[in-house]
């Protein structure tokens, strides 16, 4: 059974079309990274699937459940962070833990041992006695996870989590996404590439309101991978870059004094004739790789075209 | 109605916290009681401060306890229900803008659990409040003049209660339509305004089901008169109250968190 599966997504707020077509689907276990630039309707996206707004068109299913049908059901099965998350200010961390527990009408003793739990998974424990009016972003962004995950959800939908965390906060969060991820499915919208790439297993990519990609990671790292060669040259004078371009077996070239990252649309040919090209022109190499497309650049390539 | 007991215990919680459970009843204690005491010493105010000559003599009968009972609740009246549209007005459309709204309701809690739930506790706090004042005022006004009926006392404010929770029903309709607390609380006291002068102009029937009339009913109640009509206005302001709480949960619903 598919975990999350939008079908043709849209959404208008007056004469502004925030979501044009967010079509994909999520199945089993896993980290799942919701890409995109700011405004390209990421937090729409998820505010529509944990049911706070309603699409002007298209479905949303959550573990098998319709969204607008069924949202009180989709609810116990799912935690929400968002990126700003918001409390009852008077209340202590414990006392929102609590309080969420009764929500999901967990046992008395099931909640005091979540609340411990999941405030030194993320913590913050240390400061369960403290009116949540004084934390810090971070602080709050730290219970804002604990709190999504009282009732052990089979979906976490995760907006921003790191974005106002500082370094040390932001490893604790992709570590502790990486611990959860084998237990459930972990939906996280971010535009901070270089930490998807640490944890995600999917990848999900938006862009002005329309879903352009939706991918398992190693797959898209694969359709990506073979089509750049990083190449670095012992000091020579002959001019390799002219040399390279003459042939049309190499798209693109770019130098950086002895180094050069060359793309290249086939790249069977392309490693059978950059051999023979150094060898025919006596260029020694000290380091010739077949690289591995970054997400950014991934990223750069999908939304470009 | 899921979620209305977490929600309940967290808004009672919140009105011992926050000390609104003590600082209301004092207010519209302070608001009542004015009233006997004005009356007790208005021969004395006058005469202290009017600046009369010397041997000119000022004769003002003493009000009866039950002109004193009488003007109590007329007392409370718009001033009262102004308090009580402060209150409640930043319920939920200030929860809205804080965002603490995304986060209640990404959990299992019904647009009619969390309604209902404010609902509740405002409307505890208001009567508690109201009858605070009452018993305070009703107290002192024995004091300074004369035995009080308490039962007719407690009976009129008991009527009186519908005209407060039709403030209350108002404002809380109002926060859920309305994203500014502000402008919540202005279109709150326009319609609460409207409906409580308006009606005694547009023929019998309205006037005598009007929330208005319900307020001056339940005074005659507290003076002990016999000739109180109370059936009719308070339908009429039950069925008041019924609609704006209908039309809350129907806003609270339609609206986007």
């Amino acid at each position: 059974m598919s975990i999350l599966v939008c079908d043709k997504l849209a959404k208008t707020f007056g004469d502004v079309q925030s979501l044009k077509d967010v079509s994909f689907s999520i199945e089993g276990k896993g980290c799942v990274g919701f890409l995109g630039a700011n405004g390209a309707g990421k937090t729409t996206t998820i505010r529509i699937i944990t049911g706070l707004a309603k699409p002007t068109a298209g479905s949303v299913r959550v573990v098998g459940y319709d969204v607008m049908k069924d949202a009180i059901h989709i609810r116990k099965e799912i935690g929400y962070c968002p990126q700003a998350p918001a409390f009852y200010n008077d209340m202590t961390a414990e006392q929102w833990m609590h309080w969420v527990g009764r929500i999901f009408k967990l046992g008395k003793q099931e909640i005091a041992a979540r609340t411990e739990e999941l405030l030194k998974l993320c913590g913050i424990w240390d400061a369960r006695h403290r009116a949540i009016g004084g934390f810090s972003g971070g602080m709050k962004q730290r219970l804002g996870i604990a709190q999504a995950l009282i009732n052990r959800p089979k979906l976490l939908v995760l907006d921003e989590p790191v974005s106002a965390l500082d370094p040390m906060g932001r490893y604790d969060v992709l570590m502790l996404i990486e611990k959860l991820k084998a237990d459930m499915t972990i939906f996280m919208s971010t535009h901070i590439l270089d930490d998807v790439e640490r944890v995600a297993d999917h990848i999900v990519i938006i862009d002005k309101g329309t879903v352009l990609l939706s991918q398992p990671m190693e797959e898209l790292k694969r359709g990506y991978k073979e089509s750049m060669i990083h190449l670095t040259i012992e000091p020579t004078t002959g001019d390799l870059a002219a040399i390279l371009h003459k042939e049309p077996v190499f798209t693109k070239v770019h130098q950086e004094g002895n180094s050069f990252t060359i793309e290249c649309d086939d790249i069977g040919a392309a490693n059978a004739k950059l051999p023979q090209l150094l060898v025919s022109h006596g260029i020694r190499f000290t380091n010739y790789r077949v690289a591995e497309a970054t997400l950014e650049q991934i990223f750069m390539k999908v939304v470009q075209s | 109605m899921i979620g209305f007991m977490p929600m309940l215990t967290k808004e009672l919680r919140e009105l011992v916290s926050s000390l609104k459970i003590l600082y209301i009843p004092i207010v519209f204690t302070l608001l009542v009681i004015t009233q006997p005491v004005t009356m007790k010493m208005l021969p004395t105010l006058l005469k202290d401060a009017s600046g009369l000559p010397e041997g000119a003599i000022i004769q003002i009968p003493e009000p009866t306890v039950l002109e004193v009972m009488g003007s109590l609740l007329p007392k409370f009246g718009s001033l009262g229900c102004i308090i009580i549209i402060l209150i409640i007005m930043g319920e939920i459309a200030g929860e809205r803008a804080s965002g603490v709204m995304a986060m209640v309701f990404a959990k299992p809690i019904s647009y009619a659990g969390y309604f209902t739930a404010k609902l509740l506790a405002g409307s505890l706090l208001v009567v508690a409040s109201l009858f605070a004042g009452m018993i305070i005022s009703t107290y002192y006004t024995e004091i300074m003049f004369d035995k009080v009926d308490w039962l007719d006392a407690m009976l009129g404010t008991l009527l009186y209660v519908p005209y407060v929770l039709l403030a209350v029903a108002i404002a809380l309709s109002c926060s859920a339509f309305m994203k500014s607390q502000v402008g919540a609380g202005g279109v709150a006291f326009v319609i609460f305004l409207v409906l409580t002068t308006v009606p005694q102009y547009l023929g019998s029937f309205l006037r005598k089901v009007s929330p208005s009339r319900l307020a001056d009913e339940a005074s005659k109640v507290v003076m002990g008169s016999a000739d109180a009509h109370i059936v009719a206005p308070l339908v009429g302001t039950l069925v008041l109250c019924a609609v704006f709480i209908g039309a809350g949960l129907l806003m609270l619903r339609r609206q986007e968190v």
